[in-house]
């Protein structure tokens, strides 16, 4: 019997996860180090594999580059995010256990994602919606990066002398509290100097690019983009917005775009690559 | 579905026409930069307030579980001190009360009220024959423009001074110059004399103490002073969840619900416990002395105690329309009023759900919200406006109000594994 039954038919038994006691690894007993022995998941999502491949191709290069060996889940699965903020939470349940038992089936021990919203729903709507903790660990690549700095495992090679500020996306700030690891992994840069935007970590202003309103009333997104870049960022007069978040960075970056500014954005990922140097240092769009 | 989708499109266009005014865009800019500076200052200045917010969180929840307790206690309070008091279920039911009171003829002023808006009050008073006068400066001008209120304090948000000027000049008959404190003393004079000449005074309510049964009207300008005082009779038109437990209740939120809306204090606060009176000659009790001979007080339900059940959407009602929430949220600081029916932003959604509008008027709202958060964070009463809006939508969808490209979204997730 694979893995993959024995949890089906727990969960058809007690339909939870409680019940599937011996989890593949076990969430605390091991360092990072130990887990990234192993093969570790990144989950991409489908909004950076259909629009901001650049953030996956720069993720990759972060890992090769610590020698992580990664495998790659949801670029032709999504998430189930759409699903809960556009008000079908019922069809969740289903749709969580796909992906989850995907992940299981690999026995993959590690689950590292670039998305916010796919980090939500790893760390806060699975286990909710299906009544128990999963059987593996979910990092967002914040996180996971920020664990590396401490273990003093990441080495940078090249100085970024740019004057840079940082979006808190708000899926990653307010919903899910993760504010200084960005910060930790922008400044562990040499030369990069980080500015503060007034309105930061909770404060944060919406960048316009969440809650489905980029599908519903797209134009109404890009122009909460351009205000914000027109009263808070401009002001600060940097050479570029990093944030960590596909939302964020897709609908900021069309903001620049439509305002013809010379102001780059990176996504945090990308940032990084740049950073720790190798080939193709390019942008990538 | 067609009546659906053509809703969806007109709000669609009007909140696209918003994007492009230039109007809205800078008078928001300024307003949010001056309500935010305001603000801090006011709470730094009062830091109690933090504590004083949350008591009256309490008040506010413990009046919304015990509403038909408040209701009755309400009126009680209010006809022991010879008001006339009323619960109107309806909106038509709240319309019959205001005919037998008003009837027609009368001249009437009224002071802002949101509350009026879901009855579209002044429509239908004028149809019965009455003229009416709004005299909040905000609501005047927007009443002679013939247009919509873009703000719960600043309706008039959107009016630059010169278009004012223009306004009042074809009022007055006579070129007048965009200049501010001209323009108000042209509205002072103009207010001044329908006050004294007004049968009808009709104001909303910010609380309504239940043990006392007294009215909490909360004002700036001093209009509502006039209103509640000057003519003859006083209406008062309130929703239920305006009720707070008791009178020190009532002046908790006076003090929450200025510092959050960036004043230190309000200039005025009238508390109106029943029409004027005095002993003063042979202590016989005489009503109708300087201030009104009769005072109504009418307790618009409307809807509101069917959302005070569901303990998602209550958090709705515990709204104490201080305006925080709009001036931090980023699709409102765009598009003002549009971003909403009778009520606005986020919260307005579950409003226009439930008690302003019906759930087909709601469904493009709530797809406007961007889920960002940063409201529940500026609101006193913490009130978790994504949370409701995600029911709102599990709700809408489930009742076939979802745009088409939403609906294909959730299909190709469902079907193809990813949305796109």
């Amino acid at each position: 019997m694979t893995i993959l039954n024995i949890i089906s038919l727990k969960m058809e038994i007690n339909n939870s996860f409680l019940s599937f006691k011996q989890t593949l690894v076990s969430n605390t007993a091991y360092g990072l180090v130990k887990l990234t022995k192993n093969k570790i998941g990144y989950f991409v999502g489908c909004t950076i594999a259909k629009f901001a491949k650049n953030i996956y191709d720069a993720t990759s290069k972060v890992f090769n580059n610590l020698n992580i060996e990664f495998e790659v889940f949801g670029e032709k699965q999504c998430c189930g995010m759409p699903l809960i903020i556009s008000g079908y939470e019922e069809k969740m349940k289903e749709h969580a256990k796909t992906v989850i038992n995907n992940i299981i089936e690999k026995k993959i021990p590690l689950i590292v994602t670039s998305c916010p919203a796919c980090y939500r729903a790893f760390s806060e709507y699975y286990p909710k919606i299906l009544n128990s903790n999963l059987p593996f660990k979910t990092y967002h690549f914040t996180q996971f990066i920020h664990k590396i700095i401490k273990e003093k495992r990441l080495n940078i090679k090249k100085t970024l002398t740019m004057k840079v500020t940082y979006h808190d996306p708000c899926e990653l700030g307010r919903y899910s509290k993760i504010y200084e690891e960005p910060r930790t992994i922008i400044k562990s840069i040499p030369s990069i100097n980080l500015v503060e935007l007034e309105f930061n970590r909770e404060k944060s202003t919406c960048c316009g690019g969440g809650g489905l309103l980029k599908a519903t009333f797209p134009q109404v997104a890009v122009e909460i983009a351009k205000e914000k870049i027109e009263t808070e960022i401009i002001p600060l007069n940097v050479n570029a917005i990093i944030t960590a978040c596909p939302f964020c960075y897709l609908n900021l970056r069309d903001g620049i775009r439509e305002r013809e500014d010379s102001l780059e954005i990176y996504n945090i990922e990308e940032i990084l690559a740049l950073a720790i140097g190798g080939k193709n240092n390019g942008k990538n769009r | 579905m067609e009546k659906i989708a053509e809703n969806w499109f007109k709000y669609k266009d009007n909140l696209y026409e918003a994007l492009d005014n230039e109007f809205i865009r800078i008078a928001l800019r300024r307003a949010i930069k001056a309500f935010r500076t305001n603000r801090d200052k006011a709470i730094q200045r009062y830091p109690e307030v933090e504590e004083k917010r949350k008591k009256l969180k309490e008040a506010k929840e413990y009046a919304l579980t015990h509403l038909n307790d408040m209701i009755k206690m309400t009126i009680e309070s209010f006809e022991a001190m010879k008001g006339h008091a009323y619960y109107a279920k309806t909106v038509n039911d709240a319309l019959k009360i205001l005919d037998e009171i008003i009837g027609s003829g009368k001249l009437i002023v009224k002071s802002k009220s949101i509350t009026s808006e879901e009855l579209d009050l002044n429509e239908h008073l004028e149809k019965q024959g009455n003229t009416i006068y709004e005299t909040d400066l905000g609501e005047f001008i927007i009443q002679n423009l013939g247009s919509k209120p873009m703000h719960i304090l600043s309706p008039a948000i959107h009016v630059p001074k010169e278009k004012v000027a223009e306004l009042f000049s074809k009022i007055v008959n006579k070129k007048l110059p965009p200049n501010i404190e001209l323009l108000v003393s042209v509205a002072r004079k103009l207010l001044r004399e329908k006050f004294f000449k007004a049968d009808i005074g009709i104001s909303g309510a910010n609380a309504v103490s239940a043990n006392t049964g007294s009215i909490f009207v909360i004002e700036n300008e001093g209009n509502a002073r006039f209103v509640t005082n000057a003519p003859p009779t006083y209406i008062a038109l309130t929703g239920i969840e305006k009720i707070v437990p008791t009178l020190m209740d009532g002046m908790l939120l006076v003090e929450v619900v200025s510092r959050y809306a960036s004043y230190y204090a309000p200039s005025f606060v009238s508390i109106i416990s029943g029409p004027s009176k005095t002993g003063d000659i042979e202590k016989v009790p005489v009503y109708g002395v300087h201030g009104p001979k009769e005072v109504h007080l009418i307790l618009l339900d409307n809807g509101r105690s069917e959302v005070a059940k569901d303990p998602i959407f209550r958090q709705a009602l515990y709204c104490i329309r201080c305006g925080a929430c709009l001036y931090e949220c980023p699709v409102y600081a765009l598009t003002a009023g549009h971003y909403g029916y009778k009520y606005f932003g986020g919260i307005g959604a579950i409003w226009t759900a439930f008690i302003a509008g019906g759930l087909e008027k709601a469904a493009p709202i709530a797809y406007t919200c961007t889920l960002c958060g940063r409201c529940v964070k500026a609101c006193p009463m913490e009130i978790d406006v994504p949370k409701m809006i995600l029911k709102l939508r599990t709700m809408l969808s489930r009742k076939g109000y979802v745009p088409n490209y939403v609906k294909t979204m959730i299909q190709n997730v469902l079907t193809t594994g990813i949305p796109y």
